[in-house]
């Protein structure tokens, strides 16, 4: 593995960011805000780092192996959930490990805040946490990709070890343009939602606020009370829309432009999703007549949105804390099961949901018929036994990364029910948790030592575990390894 | 003598119909027939063991089906206590033992043709001791029957030599080497010698039968030393021992030597699924009810009476998951996965895996169903591991607040279903239910 190679697309990655920083700059400077300094020494930062890494590194050749793709993409999500606690921490807004904490929420597209009074901080400190959503919920390796050029044939293993779900396909051959047509849809998704939820009422930048927010499926709002600030139906129902729009695959939408709106009707993993968020509505409103009295009405406005959400985003338009235990049973098994693969979303993922479901069926007819020859298809495709294994293992190792991440909590203070619902919703990507971190709570008043493993549990998540593992492992580093 | 002589003469009479029915069988069972049988024994175990209950007039008919089933599949009791006396309570002892030598008996003889118990040819000591020849099986099962016996009567002399009177130390022999550990006391307030000797018991409970019966076979004890099974087992006793006592030690005041012994005690009570009754849970802070609770998944040994998904399962699913973590690195090398010297075939990883998921969401439907009746949502999860992985009241977080006798009818029938698709281990419910309903006329 050539280490230079990796600082040279590290240099790219943190000379992009400060970039990126001046746009919050931009508005810093336009509403004359206390934080312009806060970010003009970021950007600085940033270039600098960026200078550095570039002269250090060399792009030796074209042609990335798999681990420098893995070592790139892992550690500059690192690097990057590092640089971007600097405008928190250089204003002052909040010490170094809340700052930290508030970078990786917000890059890992969780949205649990440390932050108890939103209002009080400058516009462009509340865009800079939604930019820290929209930038790493279609991954930041993924735009490194389709805006920066001299990428080259390597940036396939970058690209790989970013992205989210069992396989690894493609709707164009060509790497580049994949991923800026996903940029694109991305960009014009937020847009279009900004649109609308400035015609619902919202200022512009809390529009735009929220549409970042909703698109990379992150969660953060510009009140402490996130949506129970709007108590509109008609907002809530647009924001139930998106969060769904941005917990689906983002290439089947290319696909079905391309090639008409049969291709989602045959797409099993998009059947799948709808079909789990139309059951778990109906339980859930069921429940919510039944247990708390609501109306119809009222029940499928609440559990529309917070089903929604909890599967993908992690808005908060109700105390759901206060819900029958049925309702927050399901809410909490929605946070594991997640969105599609290829979405902003995070969780388990939809498709290997239905694969590890596909899969047990047929083990049980094989059982029955030791002959019989049995194959799994997704999307009328087979999966390949590689694939299958590793969707398998994939859920093995993530339940036991939330049972692990549970027992350091319990061993931290927090009560059990509250803390296997922390480590579900930090490991899913979701934000909003039950008990101490319920819905109308912030992390802030959680330990260090707490928040600490939090990070890491939100990273490890994002990064579908495998990623970020590899890195740790000390065969990765090994420099006269062939391999 | 109703409530005896009945359903005694009933078992007879079915036993012998059955019996001259199946005169002249081929001896060969298919793996449709064998989960049907499976899940036939455990029901009617369960419906035939609830009659003395019933007849007797101590519980109402469907509190009588539930305490046989939970009896049977060594679950325990389900009552916040033991509403039995004199003969009632020798025979919910009783049931526990039978339940336990049930599991033994069609772990050697069906399963392994029905699902191979999912890696119970793995450990390959275990695999020498499993035969599809009708000799074979039943010198297998002979060698099983006779450990099982064996570790009871040791139980027994070892609870005397305690400060039991006989009747109770037979019954506590009874309830420990099946794991079922339902009898009225309070092991908390028991002496340390008492203690340990539960603990040794419960630890040879939730060895390999399998390698006590070939021990006892050839009369040798080099068949005892531990495998790669075994080893885990006793790290994550080892793991979670010393952290529970860690936590005694530290914040409940406890002596070093007092928070080790406790540590030990408890762990070992949950990890062989034992659940024994009159633990201080209420002292116990939520760090090592949490503790308890995920040793609850891990269970005992592949070939033992404990419940649990199993140790070998997870050796397996852990070592997978590192054999996966160097594909990462490279996409396309082929990682052989060992156990015991071994190659673990990759159709028999794959079954584990699938496994596993299949058990973890059988926890997250009935936690749902229980939810769904009003149970908090952590009391939810823990009566669906408590019945599913067949520990018993013992087990339930914040014990105490649920009675099971006082659950709504179909709340009963859900915990019954949790407890026998535990004992059968999922699969082989699936099966039969497949078998079921499969259309008559389609020749698969």
């Amino acid at each position: 593995m050539s280490l230079r190679i990796v600082a040279f697309f590290l240099g790219k990655i943190s000379a992009a960011l400060g970039g990126v920083l001046c746009l919050p700059l931009g508005i810093a400077l336009f509403y004359s805000e206390s934080s312009r300094l806060a970010f003009v020494l970021a950007v600085l930062l940033c270039l600098s780092l960026g200078k550095g890494l570039l002269a250090a590194g060399r792009l030796e050749t074209d042609t990335l192996t798999v681990r420098e793709g893995i070592a790139i993409t892992g550690l500059g999500w690192i690097m990057v959930t590092i640089l971007g606690m600097l405008p928190y921490v250089c204003g002052g807004y909040l010490g170094i490990l809340d700052g930290l904490f508030e970078s990786i929420s917000g890059f890992t597209g969780t949205g649990a805040t440390v932050i108890d009074h939103l209002e009080i901080l400058p516009n462009s400190i509340v865009f800079w946490r939604s930019m820290t959503h929209w930038l790493g919920g279609l991954g930041i390796i993924v735009i490194f990709i389709a805006l920066l050029p001299q990428t080259g044939h390597g940036a396939v293993h970058m690209y790989n070890a970013e992205i989210t779900g069992p396989t690894r396909e493609r709707m164009l051959p060509r790497l580049k343009d994949m991923t800026l047509i996903l940029f694109l849809m991305y960009l014009d998704f937020t847009a279009v939602a900004c649109i609308v939820y400035g015609l619902c009422g919202l200022d512009f930048l809390s529009s735009l606020n929220h549409a970042c927010s909703t698109i990379s499926a992150g969660g953060f709002s510009t009140y402490d009370n996130n949506a129970i600030h709007f108590d509109d139906a008609l907002i809530e129902g647009w924001m139930t829309f998106f969060m769904i729009l941005a917990g689906t695959n983002f290439g089947l939408y290319y696909r079905a432009y391309k090639n008409g709106p049969s291709v989602l009707w045959r797409n099993t993993e998009f059947k799948a999703y709808l079909g789990i968020l139309t059951l778990a509505i109906a339980g859930v409103a069921l429940n919510l007549m039944a247990g708390m009295g609501y109306s119809a009405g009222q029940a499928l406005r609440y559990a529309s949105f917070q089903v929604a959400s909890l599967s993908t985003t992690g808005f908060v338009s109700t105390d759901f804390d206060v819900w029958p235990p049925f309702s927050r049973l399901l809410l909490m098994l929605l946070m594991i099961s997640g969105g599609c693969a290829g979405s902003a979303a995070g969780g388990l993922k939809i498709s290997r949901v239905v694969i590890l479901f596909k899969l047990a069926y047929g083990t049980v007819w094989q059982l029955l018929h030791p002959r019989m020859v049995m194959q799994v298809k997704l999307n009328g495709r087979p999966v390949s036994e590689a694939a299958l294994r590793r969707v398998c293992q994939f859920f093995f190792v993530y339940m036991m990364f939330v049972v692990f991440f549970a027992l350091l909590l319990t061993a931290g203070g927090i009560s059990m029910f509250d803390a296997i619902g922390i480590s579900v919703t930090t490991m899913g990507s979701v934000g909003p948790g039950f008990g101490v971190i319920g819905a109308t709570c912030t992390y802030a008043g959680l330990s260090d030592f707490i928040k600490s493993i939090l990070c890491l549990s939100m990273l490890l998540g994002r990064l579908e575990i495998f990623t970020l593992l590899a890195l740790l492992s000390p065969r990765f580093w090994r420099y006269k390894n062939n391999w | 003598m109703v409530a005896f002589g009945l359903p005694a003469l009933a078992s007879w009479l079915i036993g012998a119909v059955l019996l001259w029915q199946g005169q002249g069988h081929k001896h060969v069972m298919t793996a449709q027939g064998g989960a049907v049988l499976i899940l036939l024994v455990w029901l009617s175990q369960s419906v035939l063991g609830s009659l003395p209950y019933g007849l007797s007039g101590s519980l109402p008919w469907s509190d009588a089906l539930l305490e046989s089933i939970a009896g049977v599949t060594t679950t325990g009791t389900t009552g916040l206590s033991i509403p039995f006396e004199g003969p009632l309570l020798l025979w919910h002892s009783l049931q526990q033992w039978l339940g336990g030598l049930t599991t033994l008996s069609l772990l050697v003889s069906v399963v392994p043709a029905v699902s191979g118990s999912f890696g119970l040819s793995l450990s390959r000591r275990s695999f020498l001791e499993l035969s599809r020849s009708f000799r074979g099986m039943r010198r297998t099962i002979n060698g099983v029957v006779a450990a099982y016996t064996l570790l009871t009567v040791l139980a027994s002399v070892l609870y005397v030599l305690c400060g039991l009177s006989w009747p109770e130390a037979c019954q506590w022999a009874l309830v420990t080497a099946s794991t079922g550990g339902s009898y009225p006391g309070n092991v908390a307030a028991y002496g340390r010698p008492l203690q340990l000797a539960m603990m040794a018991v419960m630890v040879l409970a939730s060895g390999n039968f399998l390698m006590y019966g070939r021990s006892l076979r050839l009369r040798s004890w080099k068949t005892m030393r531990p495998d790669g099974e075994q080893q885990a087992f006793w790290a994550i006793l080892l793991c979670f021992s010393l952290a529970s006592a860690l936590y005694l030690w530290r914040l409940q005041d406890y002596g070093v030597v007092e928070s080790i012994g406790n540590g030990f005690f408890y762990v070992l009570s949950f990890a062989s699924t034992t659940g024994l009754p009159g633990m201080p849970v209420l002292e116990w802070s939520d760090f090592e009810q949490y503790l308890f609770f995920i040793l609850l998944f891990s269970g005992g040994s592949i070939a033992s009476v404990a419940g649990g998904i199993k140790v070998l399962r997870f050796v397996v699913l852990l070592k997978s998951a590192a054999a996966e973590m160097r594909r990462t690195l490279h996409p396309h090398m082929i990682v052989d996965i060992k156990l015991d010297g071994g190659s673990i075939p990759v159709d028999t990883v794959r079954s584990i895996l699938t496994f596993f998921f299949l058990y973890m969401l059988a926890f997250f439907s009935f936690s749902l169903g229980f939810a769904l009746s009003g149970m908090t949502p952590l009391v939810s999860m823990g009566v669906a591991a408590a019945c599913l992985s067949n520990t018993g009241m013992a087990a339930f977080l914040q014990p105490g607040t649920v009675d099971m006798t006082a659950l709504a009818g179909w709340v009963k029938g859900l915990c019954a279903c949790a407890m026998l698709l535990g004992r059968m281990e999922v699969l082989a419910f699936l099966m039969a239910l497949r078998a079921a309903f499969r259309d008559k006329r389609s020749q698969w």
